[in-house]
């Protein structure tokens, strides 16, 4: 796979016609992505041109002799690889469905595990963001066209409402509405455990939550849901000016308003409320050492057990002596 | 999904280099009143600024990015460089403002001195290419003290100080340096001398003008500073010595007497209160050193590979085997090609970082129940390859599994001390392992 840098596209190079000659030169597969850096788009445009040469080139549509695999769903996207606490939870969810093998796409795969994406029983976009989850679903979409494979149309579970929905979607899709009830009554059992026992130290605590990431990168929607499932108050959501352009502030405060009370403002308003609470939530480290930090991952965790993972990390900073600062990394 | 996964994948490679942009930046870094705007993508610049954050926490604080798109570079930077040079207006007051192109932005050919001149900024700008077109982080380095030299004036060298030196071609872009750079000018003021500036490591503006008082420059990493002693040479007049980085007691005192004899206001630098503090710190490490060795045996290692940046490599590879330990054979890995410096005879074999990786390989692959002096890069071929049993210590960027927080130098006295603490402790912890 020939990834082309932003050199390459400033001086023009046919890398593709470059891949063909050496193909024929060296026998081998040589493949290259049609997008150069960040001429052509972000992270995940380059992932899915990579991974749609991969699926031209390896993947067949099924023979007669090949039938496709109940047991069998295809991952599509990129979790931190198939042993990261996002994948394991996936896989864990997806077992609600039956599910025994996942294929994962197109990271982390052999040529041989590729080729057997098209016996999938299902395709399931992993994206996190407003902006990558389009190109996820481009992929899912025509993975479906040319070899048959229906996808789920529904980013992955996050925070517990969208867990449920896709429960309920999944189920759906595949015709198995008593599994994802039973998966939906067994989660909300496991996470009203964890909210029993994580957040008595989280009530009564006053929070800000932080954004310097625009909407395209960032949609809060799973970190309003978790403060109200922690028992903590928001006192406010300060928009950091450092990070965002006046356009992205603007968009931002005529958003957020349907999604909390908390007054919304923008960092040079907030000083007071920075110094009176007890902790914030931040998508980004903020200079002030005195404040306790709760740094929100790029990509919001996986289910009721990536919830719990950021419940328990509020839980530690409440609990915290002292007055030490600091950031805790999500 | 097949099996196994998890050991499949779990290796994955965190191989690193630096190119040019960091290099030239790294320079601006070590001038704490300079400003520095990326023309070209985020992901450049934070690179950059990650590699260099932790060694220079001000660095974020006046650092700046265009953010070129793909529009940028089929219309020109113009517009978006312009907003940018307006932001670094309104958030701080440099001195002096370097403006560098990531390697694509290069190539489409804007007139940044022209865009810098219409912007109205407050402080001269130096305006130059960056990326992996120029090369490496050194090259970045060497282009940016080039440019920077050029185009800020120094007093002119009427009046020179005797006794005082500037120490050239050191760089927060180097690990460890901020300690190194503190104990060096500890050690020559104990030598009875004065460190006027450490161009592109401490330094502001209006102290490097007064570089050219010294009576004489000293090289501390030929890659970085070397070409900069040769241009002052040239355009000031200036003498320099270049010498290995001082790392052990000898060659601490050896690099003193070796500076001294250049000076020549000051010729006989070795004194009275530098010899003793190396006879006290001998002293009082020896009981202590001979303890461990009763315990777990003496400092010996059958294979040893020492990889860093050249002057740095080599330095180190001079006292571990003059000083510290015993080696069967020794390796030096240079991460920059060979510096144009004597190399020292101890080391067995000498590799060329750049051009040599086959058998740099070989000799990590080879490295069980050895010592390695190197970067995150050496240690994670070991962790990839399941080297074992290996004595492993950073020298040279990227480093991801230790923070030096207590102020201790590699070099100099204090850095002796330190790496006899630090090869022993890590012996002992291999062995007890092994147990």
């Amino acid at each position: 796979m020939i990834a082309n840098s932003c050199v390459a596209g400033v001086i023009g190079d046919d890398t593709e016609a470059v891949a063909k000659e050496a193909e024929e030169k060296w026998r081998l597969p040589i493949l290259a992505v049609p997008c150069h850096s960040f001429l052509d788009g972000d992270f995940h445009a380059g992932f899915y041109h990579a991974a749609k040469a991969l699926a031209d080139r390896f993947m067949k549509p099924l023979s007669r002799q090949k039938i496709r695999q109940d047991n069998q769903a295809a991952l599509l996207g990129e979790r931190g690889g198939p042993a990261s606490r996002d994948l394991v939870e996936m896989q864990r969810l997806c077992r609600y469905f039956g599910f025994e093998k996942f294929c994962l796409f197109p990271a982390y795969a052999s040529i041989r595990e590729m080729k057997r994406i098209p016996e999938s029983a299902v395709s399931i976009p992993l994206s996190g963001t407003p902006q990558g989850f389009p190109w996820t679903k481009k992929l899912a979409s025509e993975l479906q066209e040319s070899f048959g494979v229906p996808w789920l149309e529904h980013d992955y579970p996050v925070c517990w409402t969208r867990t449920q929905n896709w429960l309920e979607s999944l189920g759906d899709l595949l015709g198995k509405r008593q599994a994802a009830r039973t998966a939906i009554h067994e989660q909300t059992v496991e996470l009203n455990e964890q909210l029993e026992q994580l957040t008595p130290c989280l009530q009564q605590k006053r929070i800000a939550f932080c954004i310097g990431r625009s909407r395209l990168l960032f949609d809060p929607a799973w970190v309003f849901e978790l403060i109200e499932l922690s028992g903590v108050q928001l006192a406010a959501v300060v928009l950091l000016s450092d990070s965002l352009t006046p356009k992205q502030q603007a968009e931002l405060q005529q958003d957020l308003p349907s999604q909390t009370t908390a007054p919304v403002l923008l960092s040079n308003e907030a000083d007071e409320i920075m110094a009176s609470v007890d902790f914030v939530i931040s998508t980004h480290e903020l200079t002030d050492t005195t404040l306790r930090q709760l740094f929100l991952p790029f990509l919001p965790l996986v289910g009721v057990r990536g919830l719990t993972n950021i419940l328990e990390l509020m839980a530690r900073l409440a609990r915290r002596q002292g007055n030490r600062g600091g950031i805790i990394y999500g | 999904m097949g099996k196994p996964p998890k050991t499949e994948w779990d290796n994955a490679c965190t191989q690193v280099g630096a190119c040019a942009l960091t290099g030239a930046v790294g320079f601006f870094a070590g001038i704490p009143d300079a400003a520095v705007v990326v023309n070209g993508p985020l992901w450049c610049s934070f690179y950059a600024r990650r590699h260099l954050e932790r060694q220079c926490p001000s660095l974020a604080e006046r650092f700046f990015c265009s953010q070129a798109d793909n529009e940028a570079v089929v219309y020109g930077t113009e517009a978006c460089l312009t907003e940018t040079l307006r932001l670094v207006r309104t958030q701080c007051v440099p001195a002096v403002l370097l403006i560098i192109n990531n390697c694509s932005v290069g190539l489409i050919g804007d007139d940044l001195a022209g865009i810098a001149r219409q912007a109205d900024l407050p402080c001269p700008a130096i305006c130059m290419d960056g990326g992996g077109l120029i090369g490496g982080f050194w090259d970045g380095y060497r282009a940016a003290a080039k440019a920077y030299f050029s185009q800020m004036p120094l007093a002119k060298r009427t009046l020179i100080e005797p006794g005082s030196v500037n120490l050239l071609g050191m760089s927060v872009g180097y690990y460890n340096a901020e300690n190194d750079r503190r104990e060096l000018q500890r050690i020559l003021a104990l030598a009875g001398y004065r460190t006027l500036t450490c161009p592109g490591a401490d330094n502001t503006v209006r102290e490097l003008t007064d570089l050219s008082r010294a009576e004489l420059n000293v090289v501390v990493h030929e890659e970085l500073g070397g070409e900069l002693a040769r241009q002052l040479k040239a355009d000031y007049d200036m003498p320099y010595v270049s010498l290995l980085p001082p790392y052990g007691i000898k060659d601490t005192l050896s690099w003193v007497n070796l500076i001294g004899a250049r000076l020549q206001s000051r010729p006989c630098p070795v004194t009275d209160l530098l010899r003793q503090e190396a006879e006290r710190r001998h002293r009082e490490v020896r009981t202590a050193v001979a303890d461990m060795e009763r315990i777990w045996g003496d400092l010996w290692f059958e294979q040893a590979v020492v990889a860093a940046p050249g002057s740095v490599a080599m330095g180190l590879a001079r006292a571990l085997r003059r000083e510290w330990a015993d080696i069967g054979a020794l390796t030096v890995v240079a991460h920059d090609a060979l510096p144009a410096i004597t190399l020292p005879q101890q080391a067995d074999r000498i590799l060329d970082g750049t051009g040599d990786s086959k058998a740099i390989q070989e000799c990590l692959s080879n490295l069980a129940g050895g010592l390695l002096l190197g970067s995150g890069s050496e240690m994670a071929f070991l962790r990839q390859h399941r080297v074992t049993g290996t004595v492993c210590r950073n020298i040279a960027l990227p480093v991801y599994d230790e923070i030096i927080l207590d102020g201790w130098p590699f070099m100099g006295l204090r850095g002796a001390t330190r790496w006899l603490e630090n090869l022993l402790n890590g012996f002992a912890a291999e062995r007890r392992k092994g147990e």
